[in-house]
């Protein structure tokens, strides 16, 4: 079972990698990490949809001549559902002093509204392809084995990486406990109440299996060493390069802040 | 004190001890009545000791102190001593214990590390917190998967293994460390019967090989042919310790505190009505068809 990757979140975007041999792929994770912040900084430089627009374009071409389309279509995914909110509360429900270009009853169609909604659906989509790039082209484990090399805690390396496992595992056990309850004559199908009693009558199992489930895991992870000290090694060997380059990448961000702040 | 130490054990051979309890006693700080009180048992290495007993009776409480879960982990008033391979369990540093004894628990699945993609993974974890070279981690981690047979699943993702597969997993996990105690919490209450046969043949397996193991399990059906010991446990204490076979001549004085298994029932109704069958109890159908073969050619 793969996660879900309609909406966003931490969990969902440590599951978004792809296999391939691109040279995106080839790049070390770090580097890419790296890139997302200048490159999202650089999306609020000046004060309209024209700088972000660039870097899109740029950007899907890009992926696409790299045969990364997955990528694009990926980020369109995870930003779709945001645009359309913000058209909606900026284009239409947002109250404008200027004229409203269409008016439909109740419903008006504002231009400054939907340059407003536009220029942020851009930036926010520049950052979204910018993670989206990175995430789909590094496998969690050696993204995580990056981060222990550079000393982050492998507590935290862990919690990424079950971040990435979460929701397809809670999505089985809910679908287990379900099972088990139709088995039983349960109906969890027809009207609204029927369905809400269906979601009420899962919680509770689905909350107490959970915690059962979390005592046995940290015993498990325990007798596995989790709370070893000492060196940690990975049976996945990533060579630790590019720190002058990530370095670059970061110090860069600082007058795209600048920039951004006084354009 | 008890690591090292040679004594017989209950079934009457010699063997190294690696564990032992003197009046020992744990109240888990979130119950108000003990799960294990005043218990007396020293263990054995190079056997499978099978334990057992009703639900409550202290058996997972008891593996997790062998473990060396409790009380580091899970909290609780302890009396008596316990020693496990030469640790006090109360003042042992941390993952003395874990450290060389592995844990299979009973649900297949909430014991997976769920931060890994593939059953590779998932067995190298244990290896990458130890800081072994990378090298020494892919050796050890397919000599593990081979011996439990799910080498051709390397690159499976754990959750899409089966219950049996996901047990097996868990017990490459453990191989793979190279722990010399391995340590199973009636890991086939959850199995179907394909899965309970393919972890009863892997346990088997490791018996022939001389691995240490402590297995609970409720039912019994499926261990008494590869048990060298059976410990029955009751209200937090031992009841019964010895020889399967002994032990299970009597069946019926068991019957409030053990699942007594379909031939061993059959065996001691046999013998009831009069039909000589011997006084060891048989560990399998095959002994109880072996005994029944015996009484008829002679003439019984």
């Amino acid at each position: 079972m793969e996660a879900d990757t309609t909406t966003w979140s931490p969990a969902r975007v440590a599951a978004l990698y792809d296999v391939g041999n691109t040279w995106l792929h080839r790049v070390h994770p770090l580097t890419k990490l790296a890139a997302v912040l200048p490159l999202t900084v650089a999306g609020f430089a000046g004060d309209s949809i024209r700088v972000p627009a660039v870097i899109l374009i740029v950007a899907v071409l890009t992926l696409l001549v790299s045969r990364l389309g997955s990528v694009v279509l990926k980020s369109l995914r995870l930003i779709a559902p945001m645009t359309f909110a913000l058209f909606v509360i900026h284009g239409v429900v947002r109250p404008y002093e200027s004229e409203p270009i269409a008016s439909w009853g109740p419903i008006s169609i504002n231009a400054e509204g939907l340059a407003l909604a536009g220029t942020t659906a851009a930036r926010l989509a520049v950052f979204v392809i910018a993670v989206t790039s990175a995430m789909t082209t590094v496998h969690p484990k050696v993204f995580a084995t990056a981060l222990i090399q550079r000393g982050v805690s492998h507590k935290l390396a862990y919690a990424y990486l079950a971040g990435a496992e979460l929701l397809p595992e809670m999505r089985l056990r809910a679908s287990q406990i379900l099972d088990a309850q139709q088995s039983r004559g349960f109906d969890t199908k027809g009207s609204l109440p029927r369905r809400f009693r269906t979601l009420f009558a899962l919680l509770k199992p689905l909350l107490v299996s959970s915690l059962i489930g979390v005592e046995m895991r940290t015993l498990a992870l325990e007798s596995r060493g989790f709370s070893r000290l000492g060196r940690r090694t990975s049976a996945v060997e990533v060579e630790d390069r590019g720190k002058l380059l990530q370095r670059s990448l970061l110090a860069a961000a600082i007058p795209l802040v600048v920039l951004a702040i006084l354009w | 004190m008890v690591s090292g130490a040679r004594g017989p054990d209950s079934t009457g051979s010699r063997t190294a001890v690696f564990a032992g309890f003197q009046e020992f006693g744990v109240t888990y700080d979130t119950a108000s009545t003990p799960s294990l009180t005043g218990l007396t048992l020293e263990l054995h290495s190079d056997k499978l000791t099978l334990i057992t007993g009703p639900s409550g009776s202290g058996k997972s409480t008891l593996v997790r102190v062998l473990a060396g879960f409790i009380p580091r982990l899970l909290h609780g008033k302890i009396e008596g001593s316990a020693e496990v391979l030469g640790n006090d369990v109360e003042s042992a540093p941390p993952n003395s214990i874990t450290d060389s004894i592995g844990m299979v628990f009973d649900n297949p699945f909430d014991q997976l590390t769920a931060a890994t993609k593939t059953a590779f993974d998932e067995t190298a974890y244990a290896l990458e917190n130890e800081g072994l070279h990378p090298a020494e981690i892919v050796d050890r981690v397919m000599g593990a998967l081979e011996s439990v047979g799910l080498a051709d699943l390397a690159g499976h993702h754990p959750r899409r293994l089966s219950g049996g597969q996901s047990q097996r997993l868990a017990i490459a996990c453990a191989l793979a460390q190279q722990k010399p105690i391995l340590v199973l919490d009636d890991p086939t209450s959850q199995l179907d019967p394909t899965g309970t046969a393919e972890v009863v043949s892997m346990v088997g397996k490791l018996r022939r090989e001389h691995t240490t193991v402590v297995l609970v399990a409720q039912d019994l059906t499926h261990w008494l042919a590869i048990a060298d010991r059976l410990v029955i446990l009751d209200g937090g204490r031992v009841t019964a310790d010895g020889s399967p076979a002994s032990l299970l001549a009597e069946p019926g004085l068991l019957a409030d505190q053990v699942m007594i298994p379909r031939y061993v029932a059959i065996w001691a109704e046999l013998r009831s009505r009069g039909i000589e069958l011997g006084d060891r109890a048989p560990l399998g159908t095959d002994q109880l068809l072996a005994s029944l073969q015996a009484s008829d050619g002679a003439g019984g």
